[in-house]
């Protein structure tokens, strides 16, 4: 017992660096360098003249601001910079990562820092109807949403674009908001959105959750402008 | 004299069983309400993992006494002439062997993540506006999962001991030791928080070995019970000795010439009997039943005791 008295303590001797890195990553990015990898996926990162852009990539370069430190830019396919997280060569993977995703073993993950759901919408002018049962939804294919479409039985048409379908669509309550599409009751799917860092580096973890509660606002506003508060 | 007495436990320690029977429920209602409080901050930790089934495994013990205790107490019907005081032998022994088999998959998982380097992931829990690291609430969920229980464990061992419960008196021995192993854990998670990533693996394969030998020993006492093992005292230290006072009952008694005498447990009864050689033929049924009735009043436990006359004792299997 008294020699667990002595761990506590020691562990407050740690004080607020508690709980600490293993590979100490926060001390490290400390006015360091901040190796960031980048998958394009709009809008949380756009690729605009090769230069990253979009929600999640604001992001990263304003905790590179509050760090003090030097953003290096890594770009790939997901799989690959999963893979360089776990290995250790990457600080921070963004790309509009959602929590359901296979890789819960190779790399940690923040807890969402926003919910966006998918569903139904019709263009302005329009009444949503009160069912999509049966009725002809127009669908991006690999937008995830189809299958949730069949399972409430509406009919899902693959298509690309849809904003100027003038039909029934299923997209990402934001885009919806985008385009001042109504929305009929139905939640497709829910995303949960995370950013994607090293296994076991806590400290880093807990710094990185910290600074996305504090934007959790700002980051509505820029998703949702429209949106009444 | 009936085939068999029927009621298992003579009233004295029917109020002893009542208290045994409240005690192991209130253990039940807190060893669920820890399940639960712990489940909720288990987060990624190994070692939190293994203390969580630590606390789910002990739910069999609990369970097997308060159900097996009710059931061993039914009297003796034709279909089981012998009663049913060793359904609480046969419980013990199937959950002792689930107890362990669990212990041993848990020590394997926590080897393999050790070799494989798995970093524990801990973040934070975001509670009444503030972010706290979950490990903050992982070391408090613990001790309540830990303190109750030595307490608890504490008040059961006297009580077991005079009933001859031996499935309550092994878990309480076990439970009363368990705070190493809940502190193995807490310095587990203390130890992620300073940035030793092994040491939650590591202390998850401290708990796991405890589990495994727990179940060990729980499986040799319910084992060695149903190979008819002659009676020990209940920590299973010394032999029983009701054992050397039965055969110095049987040999002291005027009529009797040389005796032999076996006993084994049935759960909480003692059962046997003495292949008596006689010095004389005479009366033989009236002195055998007044030889029974001062031996079952030596002890409470000797419930199916039965003297069989022999001619004698050389062809007697041992």
């Amino acid at each position: 017992m008294k020699h667990l008295l002595w761990l506590l303590a020691l562990a407050f001797l740690a004080g607020c660096n508690f709980p600490q890195d293993p590979s100490g990553t926060l001390e490290r990015v400390k006015g360091g360098v901040l190796r960031v990898g980048i998958s394009e996926n709009p809008p949380w990162t756009i690729l605009v003249d090769g230069k990253p852009a979009g929600i999640e990539a604001d992001l990263a370069a304003d905790l590179a601001a509050e760090l003090g430190s030097r953003i290096v830019w890594v770009h790939g396919p997901e799989a690959d910079l999963i893979q360089a997280l776990h290995d250790f060569d990457l600080d921070l993977v963004v790309g509009g990562l959602t929590q359901d995703r296979p890789w819960k073993q190779q790399a940690a993950f923040t807890r969402s820092y926003i919910e966006t759901i998918g569903r139904v919408g019709v263009p302005p002018g329009l009444t949503p109807p009160a069912h999509i049962e049966g009725r002809e939804v127009l669908v991006r294919p690999a937008s995830g949403l189809t299958k949730a479409l069949r399972e409430k039985k509406a009919q899902a048409i693959p298509a690309e674009d849809l904003q100027g379908s003038g039909q029934l669509v299923a997209a990402e309550d934001w885009e919806l908001s985008r385009w001042r599409y109504r929305a009929t009751p139905d939640e497709l799917v829910k995303k949960q959105h995370v950013l994607a860092l090293p296994t076991g580096e806590n400290g880093w973890l807990m710094y990185i959750e910290g600074f996305l509660q504090k934007r959790k606002s700002v980051i509505r506003k820029q998703l949702y402008p429209g949106e009444r508060p | 004299m009936k085939l068999s007495s029927g009621l298992e436990f003579p009233p004295d320690k029917q109020a002893l069983l009542k208290k045994a029977r409240r005690l192991e429920w209130i253990t039940l209602a807190y060893v669920i309400s820890a399940t639960v409080v712990v489940g909720f901050v288990l987060g990624q930790s190994q070692a939190m993992k293994t203390a969580w089934m630590d606390d789910l495994l002990s739910l069999i013990p609990i369970l097997v006494f308060l159900i097996g205790s009710h059931i061993s107490q039914w009297a003796a019907n034709d279909r089981f002439p012998f009663g049913y005081h060793r359904v609480t032998s046969a419980a013990y022994l199937i959950s002792a062997v689930a107890l362990t088999s669990v212990g041993l998959y848990l020590l394997v998982e926590s080897a393999i993540k050790l070799l494989n380097a798995e970093r524990p992931t801990i973040g934070a829990i975001h509670i009444f506006g503030y972010d706290i690291w979950l490990g903050w609430l992982m070391i408090p969920a613990l001790l309540y999962s830990m303190i109750p229980a030595m307490i608890l464990s504490r008040k059961k061992l006297p009580v077991a001991r005079d009933l001859y419960e031996k499935v309550v008196f092994t878990d309480a021995q076990m439970n009363k030791a368990d705070w190493l192993t809940e502190a193995a854990a807490i310095v587990g998670i203390i130890g992620i928080g300073l940035g030793f990533w092994w040491a939650d693996a590591t202390a998850a394969l401290l708990i796991a070995i405890d589990i495994v030998n727990d179940g060990a020993k729980h499986v040799k006492v319910a084992f060695l019970d149903l190979l008819d093992h002659r009676p020990q005292t209940i920590d299973a230290k010394h032999v029983d000795p009701v054992n050397d006072r039965v055969k110095e009952a049987i040999i002291n008694l005027d009529w009797v010439q040389d005796a032999q005498v076996r006993l084994r447990v049935s759960g909480h009864v003692l059962s046997g009997e003495a292949f008596v050689v006689p010095a004389s033929q005479s009366d033989l049924p009236l002195r055998i039943e007044q030889a029974l009735e001062q031996i079952r009043a030596l002890d409470w436990r000797l419930q199916h005791f039965s003297i069989t006359p022999v001619v004698s004792l050389e062809h007697r299997s041992p």
